[in-house]
């Protein structure tokens, strides 16, 4: 096939020097050929599973009475949204909750770590290698360290907490029980290995951008007068205002549908306290057994998210023009 | 704004020769006029201390966690309960490590499994992804622009909306506990990242010598293989890693795709063993952890120069 197209091109050639379009695997089909894995996966393993989701979410399917199967129209989206059955609205809570707060906290120490990291240090390696090493150790592995580190009779933080003693003030007189009570502390622990193991994603990221920063640019400023914080938010910011508004866009969304740190440290307990959606609708579907419910939430959930994914595309599409 | 920016930059690039060699020190003498030269070292001297103590802290936050696995790891038994804990072992054992070929836990066969699993995840995420990236970098053609918003969106999409869907479906297929049931999800979960990573490093290559080798009379196929595949290998082994690093981790699907104890991966292994029959034995879980971290945190060191530049050229800049 190559070599007709040799013997046929010399004289097909436009002035730009590129061939146009031939028959088989130069034309269209090779686009076709390219692209068929990627379209047979997504189509077979992802759309169509979305569509069998929302089918289901119009019916009454449960695993305990599987042959009770009615159209039930729009009623379990009622239920749900009205938050009469398996805690919606709570899991659309503690999710964007515990998705904020991961996302911020991690980005701002990821920046500082950025910031100096792109100092001029010894062993400066060293020092990257460190800190980008809590991305690289597998989610339940992080979840079990901090399980283990926030246990309430022998964990490392709370010998810590009740160690501190500032002239007779103690702010943690007794060990706290991080994972019983309300669980508001079960969801600072959650949040907290969260933060630990996403910061080094933002130290990367910030790091290749502080790099693009031309330093002539810095000098510039300084000779301008700018101290260290006008430079750093005069310059370094608008350099990386791109790179903040995707990560963190990224990190936001992925947070949303975190599963197993909040699975494997509290099963979302206790109770339902750190019951984030992606847990949920595994317990709904699971252990409850109802189907149809859990569709719901999923379809009610991809409907939520599509919001904040059109704001991040936005954010691409503004990229790609200003390139 | 980044215009603005970029031609003020190609500007004091000009410049640049000249105010390296001997523009600099005027430059800063220029800065610490009003200072004497003193107060200026001090001063400098001290903010480099003040980088250096932060540096500290920071790296005690990354650092601690890991140094606290790797130290549970080495404890006793009896010593990881002890209130108030040990910072170090009194006596450093490396028993947790010696006993997990046994496979009590069946920690060997979860380990085999995610192997397996994560290499064809990777191999069959890079077959697919590379074309696909590559192509809508390239070609203009109808539809192009809806089919890269689409691949846009899907990544952003919640997996955990199908659970039950490809629960069924699989489980129609017969596929439930099987390796294909847990690589084909895996590696439909990574491939809009996967394409879009790829796109993005093709869009920062130059197209010159693919046009030039047209022009030669190269055939498409031929240009793929032969000049764009060896200038993007640093995008394909940021995506092969990203793949991999995907399917180390899933839990989800791992635990809903998978019942028997025999097809479990490390992650769904961990927490259907060890919170449950093993939770009281810490020393024994962390030397595991250690263990089944130890792969992606070698993947990282060597391939770290190719993750940095396919992750931002292709994540960032796309």
């Amino acid at each position: 096939m190559a070599l007709t197209n040799t013997a046929g091109q010399s004289t097909a050639v436009r002035p730009t020097g590129i061939p146009k379009y031939r028959r088989g695997l130069n034309g269209p089909l090779f686009i076709f050929v390219l692209l068929l894995p990627s379209f047979v996966l997504l189509i077979g393993i992802f759309f169509y599973p979305i569509i069998n989701t929302i089918i289901l979410s119009f019916q009454s399917l449960n695993l305990t009475d599987p042959l009770n199967n009615q159209w039930v129209g729009l009623g379990n989206y009622g239920k749900i949204l009205s938050n009469s059955v398996f805690g919606f609205w709570n899991s659309v809570r503690f999710s964007i909750l515990f998705s904020v707060c991961a996302t911020v906290i991690a980005f701002l120490i990821g920046l500082a770590f950025a910031l100096i990291l792109n100092q001029r240090l010894r062993f400066q390696l060293l020092w990257r290698g460190l800190a980008l090493i809590p991305w690289v150790i597998p989610y339940v592995v992080v979840s079990y360290l901090f399980f283990y580190m926030f246990n309430s009779e022998y964990g490392i933080i709370n010998h810590v907490l009740t160690s501190i003693n500032l002239f007779g003030w103690q702010p943690v007189p007794r060990p706290l029980a991080w994972f019983g009570g309300t669980g508001q502390l079960a969801a600072v622990a959650t949040i907290f290995a969260a933060i630990w193991n996403k910061f080094p994603f933002f130290t990367l990221m910030l790091l290749a951008g502080l790099q693009t920063i031309p330093q002539d640019l810095l000098d510039a400023a300084t000779v301008d007068g700018a101290g260290a914080w006008g430079r750093f938010w005069h310059v370094t910011v608008p350099g990386l205002r791109g790179i903040i508004a995707i990560t963190t866009t990224l990190m936001f969304i992925w947070s949303l549908n975190e599963f197993a740190i909040i699975w494997a440290m509290t099963n979302g307990g206790p109770g339902d306290a750190t019951n984030n959606m992606v847990v949920n609708i595994y317990r709904t579907g699971f252990l409850n057994e109802s189907i149809s419910y859990a569709a719901t939430m999923g379809v009610l959930w991809l409907l939520m998210l599509l919001v904040f994914t059109y704001f991040y595309i936005r954010i691409m599409e503004g990229k790609a023009e200003t390139r | 704004m980044s215009k603005h920016l970029s031609s003020k930059n190609k500007a004091t690039n000009n410049l640049l020769p000249v105010s390296e060699s001997a523009e600099a020190p005027t430059i800063a003498v220029r800065a610490g006029a009003r200072m004497t030269k003193g107060v200026r070292t001090r001063r400098l001297k001290l903010s480099r201390v003040l980088i250096y103590i932060a540096l500290a802290v920071l790296l005690i936050y990354a650092f601690f966690p890991t140094f606290w696995l790797l130290s549970t790891s080495i404890k006793p038994q009896l010593e990881a309960f002890q209130n108030p804990p040990t910072w170090w072992p009194h006596a450093p054992t490396l028993y947790s490590y010696q006993i997990l070929p046994q496979d009590q836990q069946g920690f060997v066969q979860y380990f085999k499994n995610s192997l397996i699993v994560s290499i064809f995840t990777t191999f069959l995420t890079l077959l697919a992804a590379t074309p696909a990236g590559y192509v809508l970098s390239r070609f203009k053609f109808r539809g192009a622009r809806s089919l890269i918003l689409i691949i846009l969106a899907t990544q952003m999409f919640p997996y955990v909306t199908i659970l039950i869907s490809l629960y069924t479906l699989f489980r129609q297929l017969h596929l439930l506990n099987t390796y294909p049931a847990l690589i084909l999800s895996f590696t439909t979960f990574s491939l809009p990242f996967s394409i879009w990573m790829v796109k993005g490093f093709c869009d920062t290559m130059p197209t010159d010598l693919e046009d030039a080798a047209r022009v030669d009379g190269m055939g498409r196929v031929g240009v793929l293989w032969a000049i764009v595949l060896p200038i993007i290998i640093p995008g394909v082994v940021a995506v092969g890693f990203f793949a991999f690093l995907t399917s180390w981790n899933e839990l989800l699907y791992a635990l809903t795709l998978t019942s028997s104890p025999d097809m479990r991966t490390i992650p769904a292994g961990f927490v259907l063993t060890y919170i449950g029959e093993f939770q009281d034995r810490w020393p024994d879980m962390m030397a595991a952890s250690v263990v089944v971290s130890l792969p992606i945190v070698a993947l990282f060191t060597i391939f770290q120069k190719q993750i940095v530049s396919g992750l931002t050229a292709g994540a960032i800049k796309g």
